[in-house]
């Protein structure tokens, strides 16, 4: 649009032209540009709109104005508004800063509840994208077994497809450094389920590609392309060395394509996965006990989620009874691809959610009552001019037009709160959010935070607008002429808004406690080793490079030792799986010399080298730990944490005993040498399963991670460290270079965030219930004031008057506190999972809260009442 | 006819610029001529909107000039005052005068 055009929309046709006259006149004059011209018309437009008075002809009716058009309406009580806004300061300022830090607070939280429950996954149709794992009999999800996967396959009949995936990190070789890739390992149909198509070369053929034996082929991510090749439009058709093997680029993904399970960056047919190539060499990929895939599926259009999940149960059901030897108990756990991708944050996120709503209600109540105060105070305005004519609508359309500035004003500033909140809250969250989420400040958020704010501006500026137009304005002008006794219902409905600002806020105190002193037991749990000055990394050993076991172990055993000659290095180990690093296993276990137990009992299996155990500081509490006498061919050997030894053999002495492992191939007994301490493994509120370690000389494997304590600071090793397992081989590589202290602390970051944030936004319902309170009853006290003075003229001392003022607020408080406390027990429930060894009802929490909710109601009601027995009862009793 | 409203404190500011300017009121001298003398520049869109206004209380009556060429070939709307607002000028001073007989600023609270 140009100003001239701006300008003729906003004027009068006939002063329109010659104001563009004027603006090019002086911008000639003063040889100004178009920018210049610009800021003039918009100027003159909003000035005119803004000083155009009522037209003289309307000017004495203090009633309807029916011709105005809709606009001069509007701009004229947007102007009043202005002035009557501008004029009571602290209400205005006090009810736009509510609704902001209202709105900031919720458009924020809101904006990350959008990106990930909300807004579809950045894949076509991603709502009808499930995955699909096996249960076994206790509940346990995991990957299904090839000959179960293909049977599900074949004879699901709702679902257009479903693909074997599995992500693994792969070696990149051939290049100046040996690189990590994170690979995905996926059937033929991978790229139709997900439902997209390589931009550049092709996808994988169907039958061709992943069939054994096939020539190796990839797919590589854009993002990849990019960053490691460069870009190089010719990397299609040519060679690239992953797991050792050349395999050739076939097609590169569209820009923008994420798979939001997995940040994979190359994709592979599934066949070609490490693990399964050695399964089936052992002859193990057609045992149904053996988990290797983690099908992804697609639903037919129009297939619900319960339609689906009930035929692949009758499917699995037919499956298991047809084939008991994979378990007869086993099931099936069908999942849309969001709920796999958003479960372990889906809770706290929603709590939040609840949390930051709260804070809007009781936000919302406060302007509500800001609202009825000030309709109060302008009781002899409005009813004066009711009276004298004016007529509902127009009073009414008045009000609404304030209340619809406060909003406005207070969205806005809360929107920009929102857009600085949401950046904070993901800088300072403790981790990425799932599936590569990236929440913003959408239209679906504006909409949804501005819309829950507007409905209760409108809603509390037309009570008073109904009741001072209302034909009964006799007794309002009576009343409100001296002293003004409040009308009741008004008045409890502010107090009722009292009530429930301290309802939700002693809630949120709750919740906030409760996180907190769970927080506080979870940072004080015992993780079971020394964490400080530990450097740790991880690495993959190529299958087919090192195909026996025995090899495996001898390259193991040669990077430990080059590792340990490393200056500064004080002691290195290995470990399969390293604590807090996400890694880990479990077992089914037999005591050689107890009967069966009905259910079969689990623990967490791992492999450790000798130094293991004092490299991490695991006490050693009985026996002894590995030694380099524990070979391959020696008798199987396991040392346990004193948690297992105590569970199964109580009293007893534990060494010599002896464990049978029924699942491995062939089953292996071995014998316990030593017990060791407890320690944690995926985070510090897993409940303990007990540990077996077995030695990793007698269970060599490809993937290893290496633990080394260092004297100084552990990563100033880092670069030495890795340089020492390329001295072993130059084309390994190692990745996940980490500290244990920031493993331990990573698994702190989650708990912690959540308890603050609870903290910051109780503290901020905490504030704005004060604010509410005080104005309540800093009002009650103005309209008591003759009341007061008479009192005191009558020989009340100021504790009397102080003690009548407190008890209202107490009383306030108090109502809203035993409601509050309800429903927070009420809510227990749905915070009890975010809780580490912490009740709902934790009684310390309870009282706490209770006890500074009393305290702040008390001083938020202290100062009206302080003020009030300082009411002269001369000055009071002249009081208007 | 009813009697008017008295003119406002800016909109006597206004009329009394079109009153000094003569022949040449137009609305970039009016606002000029009171900056000049005020030493308060006033916004471009009050002094349309109280023209407009001023014209429409009857206070001032308004017409086209010539086309200017350095304004894009648009005429000026020049104004001049009406009886009405000669009179209403005139009480206004007259009012001031004896209110302000026997006092001179600047003003003490008593």
């Amino acid at each position: 649009m140009k100003p001239e055009q701006m300008l003729r929309r906003f004027l009068p046709i006939a002063l329109s032209e010659s104001v563009i006259g004027d603006l090019e006149e002086e911008r000639v004059a003063l040889g100004k540009g178009r920018a210049w011209l610009w800021a003039r018309a918009l100027g003159v437009a909003l000035g005119y709109a803004w000083h155009l008075g009522p037209r003289p002809e309307r000017r004495r009716t203090l009633g309807h104005s029916r011709g105005d058009g809709l606009m001069e309406t509007l701009l004229r009580n947007a102007r009043y508004g202005v002035r009557v806004l501008l004029r009571a300061p602290a209400f205005t300022v006090v009810a736009v800063l509510t609704l902001a830090l209202g709105i900031g607070a919720n458009a924020a939280v809101f904006s990350i509840v959008n990106a990930l429950l909300i807004r579809p996954l950045p894949l076509p149709g991603s709502d009808r994208l499930v995955s699909v794992l096996g249960v076994d009999k206790d509940g346990q999800r995991q990957y299904l077994s090839m000959p179960d996967f293909e049977d599900l396959r074949d004879q699901a009949r709702l679902v257009d497809g479903l693909s074997g995936f599995v992500p693994q990190s792969a070696n990149l070789t051939g290049r100046a450094e040996p690189q990590r890739v994170r690979a995905g390992f996926v059937s033929d149909n991978f790229f139709d389920v997900v439902g997209v198509q390589p931009a550049i070369g092709r996808g994988f053929r169907a039958g061709v590609d992943d069939a054994q034996g096939a020539a190796r082929v990839c797919v590589v991510q854009h993002e990849t392309w990019q960053s490691l090749f460069g870009g190089d439009a010719s990397l299609v058709g040519r060679s690239i060395v992953v797991n050792n093997e050349p395999v050739t680029v076939v097609g590169i993904l569209p820009q923008g394509f994420r798979f939001p399970y997995d940040e994979v960056e190359v994709w592979m047919p599934y066949h070609t996965w490490p693990v399964y190539q050695e399964q089936l060499a052992r002859g193990m990929v057609a045992q149904r006990t053996n988990g290797l895939v983690g099908p992804i599926g697609r639903m037919k259009p129009g297939v619900r989620l319960h339609e689906l999940r009930a035929e692949l149960d009758a499917v699995a059901a037919r499956i298991a009874a047809q084939y008991p030897e994979g378990g007869e108990k086993r099931g099936l756990s069908v999942r849309t691809l969001r709920d796999e991708i958003v479960s372990d944050v889906r809770q706290a996120v929603l709590v939040l959610l609840g949390a930051v709503g709260f804070v809007l209600l009781i936000a919302c109540a406060n302007v509500a009552n800001l609202m009825l105060a000030r309709a109060a105070a302008r009781g002899q305005e409005l009813a004066t001019r009711a009276a004298l004519g004016a007529d509902r609508g127009r009073l009414v359309s008045e009000l609404l037009t304030e209340a619809g500035l406060v909003w406005l004003v207070g969205g806005t500033l809360g929107l920009l709160a929102g857009h600085a909140g949401l950046r904070l809250l993901m800088a300072s969250a403790p981790r990425d959010l799932p599936g590569g989420v990236v929440p913003q400040l959408d239209l679906t958020v504006v909409a949804f935070t501005l819309g829950l704010t507007a409905l209760t501006a409108i809603a509390f500026g037309i009570i008073p607008a109904l009741r001072f137009s209302s034909p009964n304005v006799s007794a309002t002008l009576n009343s409100s002429g001296r002293s003004g006794i409040e009308g009741g219902g008004r008045s409890r409905l502010r107090a009722a808004l009292v009530v429930g600002q301290m309802a939700l806020t002693l809630m949120l105190l709750v919740g906030a406690g409760l996180l907190t002193r769970s927080f506080g037991r979870l940072a004080r749990v015992d993780v079971g080793f020394k964490a400080d000055g530990l450097l740790t990394m991880e690495y993959r050993l190529p299958q087919n490079k090192y195909p026996e076991g025995p090899q495996q172990w001898q390259t193991h055993r040669q990077i430990v030792e080059r590792v340990r000659e490393v200056p500064g290095v004080k002691a290195a180990a290995l470990v399969r799986a390293l604590p807090f690093s996400g890694n880990g296993n479990t077992a089914t276990l037999e005591i050689v010399g107890q009967a069966p137990s009905e259910k079969p009992p689990r623990a967490r299996m791992n492999t450790a080298d000798p130094a293991y155990f004092e490299t991490m500081g695991i006490p050693l509490l009985r026996g002894h730990g590995f030694s380099e006498r524990d070979v391959a061919d020696a008798p199987p050997v396991v040392v346990v944490s004193q948690k297992l030894a105590e569970r199964h053999w109580p009293g007893e002495n534990p060494l010599g005993k002896q464990i049978r492992f029924p699942d491995t191939k062939p089953p292996i007994t071995a014998e316990v040498i030593g017990v060791v301490g407890d320690t944690k493994q995926y985070g510090l509120d897993e409940t303990d399963l007990g540990f077996v370690y077995a030695s990793q000389a007698q269970n060599p494997h490809i993937f290893n991670t290496l633990a080394v304590r260092t004297a100084g600071d552990p990563m100033q090793l880092a670069n030495a460290v890795r340089a020492a397992v390329w001295s072993v081989d130059p084309e390994q590589p190692v990745w996940k270079i980490r500290t244990q202290a920031s493993l331990v602390e990573r698994a702190k970051g989650m708990p912690r965030f959540l308890a603050q944030l609870m903290a910051g936004y109780a503290a901020l319902a905490l504030l704005l219930a004060a604010v509410g309170l005080y104005g309540v009853t800093s009002y009650s006290v103005t309209q008591r004031t003759r009341e007061i003075g008479l009192r005191m003229a009558l020989g009340a001392k100021p504790a009397d008057v102080l003690r009548i003022v407190l008890r209202r607020g107490f009383m306030l408080a108090a109502i809203g506190l035993a409601i509050g406390m309800a429903g927070a027990l009420a809510l227990g429930r749905v915070v009890r999972t975010l809780l580490y060894a912490t009740s709902p009802t934790d009684a310390v929490t309870l009282l706490s809260v209770a006890v500074v909710l009393l305290t702040v109601a008390g001083l938020a009601s202290y100062l009206p009442a302080r003020r009030a027995t300082r009411v002269d009862p001369t000055v009071a009793l002249r009081y208007d | 006819m009813p009697r008017l409203d008295p003119p406002a404190e800016f909109e006597q500011l206004v009329l009394l610029a079109v009153l000094r300017l003569g022949e040449g009121a137009y609305a970039v001298p009016i606002r000029d001529e009171i900056e000049a003398r005020t030493g308060r520049a006033p916004a471009r869109g009050a002094v349309y909107a109280t023209l407009e206004r001023l014209e429409s209380k009857r206070y001032l009556e308004s017409w086209l000039g010539e086309p200017v060429a350095e304004r894009g070939g648009r005429p000026r709307r020049y104004y001049r005052l009406r009886p009405a607002a000669a009179r209403a000028l005139e009480e206004s001073w007259t009012a001031l005068q004896r209110m302000w007989q026997g006092l001179e600023p600047p003003v003490r609270e008593t």
